[in-house]
């Protein structure tokens, strides 16, 4: 994702409202649990999987998530999905799924499920990243049992995030700017990350000096702990039980045969 | 001196690849008073400020806070009593909320619960800055990071607090909002600066650096209106302290 | 190369984030036995400093496109394996819950291939080759090798993750050939940057890199001579370039012809080939691992499996009825959308 993009989600993730409201780990437990159930269908599943849209679709809509930028990134499949997707069609031309007179072939199936895993792998990722700010996402991690170590490096890294960004940013802009046209060099792009590390080294001395003014004992401790309630437990009960009964019953074909015996 | 809050005796400092930063200072700040660390570029001011509570340890000389000496042993006390704020807020304000900013010191020595939260929660009222506990510090503007570093210092209640630049690149209405808040606290304040007005705001003393030694000493008002040692040292007299407010034209504006 | 979730099984990402998860559990006590505090602001914001290297792109002499380094060799030397570990993670799951690249249950292969490789890997090979008191001739060799290994054993990697998930139709010779040429210039290119970052640093900052690499006086002294770096990549490419050949040869495939011995039929079951349906014939005789899903022709009756499969067989979906009831599902969600959209109120600020 653009580093705009990105910008954007992370400062949408900060407003108030139902779903930014829930408690950190019931979302990302249960957007784990959703994503486990998508890909735990046999590779030729298509139509049961269109149901799980109901999961992103609420949360973002709920949790006032920019559904341009969902879109969007949706759209923009990654390349290496698409990549090694499209030889499904080309390597597997088995008919198996008849419509009329139109035949398609099991590997242009085994496609269109994985564009559609995709949607909703990257859609509920999405969703999550925009209803749950970064720390909150550390400090969930932290209570499921994430080393310690790891949760304060992630709160650190995305502190000095877009700090580093901008610095190469503008180191980036700046060359440009003199080189006129086109990417750098192989030895001036080295230049510059020899320079952006030694400026890390830097900053770093010196956040390593504010935290030991402020007595610094080696231990990062988070001053305030989640509290769970009871719409949380509500929260992950509902996808869990809904994940599994889409996974065991075959729901979408139910309906079809419903409208049309 | 008995009763100093902070006596400087004798301090030394060579960096690492050899450049001397600091030769014999001496000086002492009594409780509550406010003195003005100036001097020009590289005259070692910050290397000053960062010896007073050993984040650069002098290779001579020594630190008395309270009456005690700065060791090895005290340092953890020390350091209580002793807020420093940086140069550059993003370098100081290293945790994602300003609320853990803020909870950072007294976490660290074993204040938790609602007394932190307490403690916490007015250190941040205190700035100005209620409402503002979960930001994300990447978030503020210029002089609310300004404001929040202070609030991360002050919520220890510390006895001396030294200021490292505090007015760069703060707007005018930030600056006055600081330069108030500043002038109303209790703590003794060492304020390295280049910003003479505010020092002449703020400061009943000034220390004149230049090339790790200290060269002069006392009442701003003198100090930094004698043009002869300022221009010896780098420095201008402050605008508000020159005799004939004479202005600078700007180039385009001359010879009609 | 980041694995997706799209192509991935759960037991393939399950797996992975169970191996990932232990390794950094590992590193993290490893971590905490050292004891250096000082670390722990120095490894967030190099962290920081990864994500703002790998923008940096450059063409590529000679081929008109462009890249960017991973880093993982670069920081193994600079603070070590753990540390080095640790942070590459931290980058990954950066990028996975914050920028959306690359997917939540992938975030084990991904640590994996990118972290564990790299670091580990990485730092064995530095040691190995510029052991202690390296001079500029051993460094340059030792940190151009250490990430063409990485990156190869992570494509590797990726390729062994895609097949045994089953969702991809790749076979796996010419898959394999082709992740292992195309990530070898790029391991090459990973190398000479970082040769060059790891002198340039020590010329300004050495205390950086001077403990951690062992470096003495044998660095100080030596000139630096591109010819072993140069045979070094001469005889890296020419290996590959073998095993590039090799794989994307017309030959059978040498894992597939593996399996077929140990099945005892030579012969492919399915038309379209795959190692998939070996894997499947296996499985289906011991029921350890859960149906890869097989081709369900229209009208056959649903099988009870045989074994226990963990999750239900459901039907690919490939009937009329299914079809129907997509449009029909897709159809009520757009009316709940809309009517959620009405009831939910307005956008609340930033607070």
């Amino acid at each position: 994702m653009s580093h705009h993009d990105a910008n954007r989600l992370d400062r949408h993730a900060y407003i108030d409202s139902v779903i930014h409201r829930l408690d950190p780990r019931a979302k990302v437990v249960a957007t784990f649990v959703f994503i486990m159930t998508v890909v735990s269908y046999p590779k030729y599943a298509v139509a049961p999987l269109i149901p799980f849209v109901f999961f992103p679709m609420i949360m973002a809509i709920m949790g006032f998530v920019p559904m341009g930028l969902l879109l969007r990134r949706l759209l923009i499949a990654s390349p290496f999905i698409v990549f090694i997707g499209i030889f499904n069609p080309l390597l597997d031309r088995m008919p198996m799924f008849h419509i009329g007179g139109l035949a398609l072939s099991g590997g242009w199936m085994s496609f269109i499920s994985i564009l559609l895993r995709g949607f909703l792998c990257v859609g509920s990722a999405i969703v999550l990243i925009a209803t749950t700010s970064m720390p909150k996402i550390a400090e969930a991690l932290g209570e499921l049992r994430a080393p310690r170590a790891l949760v304060v490096q992630l709160m650190l890294l995305y502190r000095y995030l877009f700090i580093l960004l901008e610095e190469a940013s503008r180191m980036s802009r700046a060359r440009a700017l003199r080189a006129g046209a086109g990417k750098a060099r192989i030895g001036v792009a080295t230049g510059m990350i020899s320079t952006l590390l030694l400026r890390t080294v830097d900053r770093s001395d010196s956040v390593w000096q504010a935290m030991q003014a402020r007595g610094f004992d080696g231990q990062l401790r988070a001053p305030r702990r989640m509290k769970w309630k009871m719409k949380d437990t509500m929260f992950l009960l509902i996808v869990i039980a809904g994940s599994l009964a889409l996974r065991i019953f075959p729901v979408t074909r139910l309906i079809g045969e419903r409208f049309f015996p | 001196m008995s009763g100093a809050i902070v006596e400087a005796r004798g301090l030394s400092y060579t960096y690492p690849d050899g450049t001397v930063a600091l030769e014999e200072v001496s000086f002492s700040v009594a409780p509550g008073e406010a003195v003005a660390l100036v001097g020009p570029s590289g005259a070692g001011k910050s290397t000053l400020l960062h010896c007073l509570i050993w984040l650069l340890q002098p290779q001579k000389g020594e630190v008395l806070i309270a009456g005690r000496q700065v060791s090895k042993k005290t340092l953890k006390d020390v350091r209580a009593q002793v807020g420093l704020i940086f140069q550059n807020p993003d370098d100081q304000l290293f945790m994602p909320t300003l609320y853990d900013d803020v909870a950072f010191g007294p976490l660290n020595r074993g204040i938790e619960g609602e007394e932190l939260d307490k403690r916490v929660r007015k250190a941040i009222a205190d700035r100005g800055l209620a409402g503002m506990e979960d930001k994300f510090p990447g978030h503020l503007s210029g002089g609310q990071k300004r404001l929040a570093s202070l609030a991360a210092v002050l919520v220890l209640e510390p006895a001396v607090l030294l200021l490292d630049e505090p007015s760069t690149n703060l707007d005018p209405k930030s600056r006055r909002q600081l330069i108030r808040q500043l002038d109303a606290l209790d703590s003794a304040r060492i304020i390295a600066s280049h910003d003479l007005e505010m020092a002449l705001d703020l400061c009943a003393r000034a220390i004149l650096l230049d090339r790790g030694r200290l060269v002069a000493e006392g009442d701003p008002a003198k100090l930094l209106a004698d043009a002869a040692l300022m221009e010896a040292r780098g420095l201008e007299v402050p605008h508000s302290l020159q005799p004939h407010r004479h202005q600078h034209v700007p180039r385009s504006h001359r010879d009609g | 190369m980041h694995m997706a979730d799209a192509l991935l099984s759960p037991e393939v990402g399950i797996g992975f984030l169970v191996a990932s998860g232990a390794c950094l559990g590992y590193s993290a006590k490893k971590l905490r036995d050292e004891g250096d505090e000082r670390k722990a602001p120095l490894m967030g914001v190099l962290g920081a400093f990864v994500f703002a290297a790998q923008m940096i792109n450059f063409t590529i002499p000679g081929t008109g496109s462009s890249g960017h380094i991973t880093g993982g060799m670069l920081l193994t030397m600079i603070v070590g394996p753990y540390a080095a570990f640790l942070t590459i993670a931290s980058v990954l799951i950066a990028q996975a819950l914050f920028f959306a690249d690359g997917g939540l249950l992938a975030l084990g292969c991904n640590i994996w291939n990118m972290g564990f490789y790299p670091c580990f890997v990485g730092w064995l090979i530095y040691k190995a080759i510029a052991g202690r008191n390296p001079s500029k001739r051993r460094l340059s060799v030792a940190a151009v090798i250490g990430p063409v290994v990485a990156l190869e054993m992570g494509a590797f990697s990726v390729v062994i993750e895609t097949l045994l998930s089953g969702k991809s139709e790749l076979p796996f010779g010419k898959f394999f050939a082709l992740m292992l040429g195309i990530h070898f210039p790029i391991g090459l290119i990973e190398g000479l940057v970082t040769v060059a970052v790891i002198n340039f640093v020590y010329g300004i900052r050495p205390e950086v890199i001077k403990v951690n690499l062992g470096l003495g006086d044998a660095y100080e002294r030596g000139k630096r001579s591109y010819r072993p770096v140069i045979i070094t990549m001469l005889i890296a490419a020419l290996t590959v370039g073998g095993v590039v050949a090799w794989f994307a040869s017309a030959h059978p495939d040498g894992l597939e012809w593996a399996v077929g011995r140990m099945t005892g039929s030579n012969e492919l079951a399915a038309p379209h080939g795959g190692v998939v349906d070996k894997f499947g014939e296996i499985q289906k005789k011991t029921a350890i691992l859960p149906d890869y899903g097989f081709k369900e022709p229209e009208n056959a009756p649903k099988k009870e499996g045989e074994g226990e499969p963990h999750w239900p067989q459901v039907s690919g979906g490939t009937s009329l009825s299914g079809a129907i009831g997509s449009f029909i599902v897709l159809a009520i969600s757009g009316l709940i959308g809309f009517a959620l959209i009405k009831i939910r109120g307005k956008k609340p600020h930033e607070h």
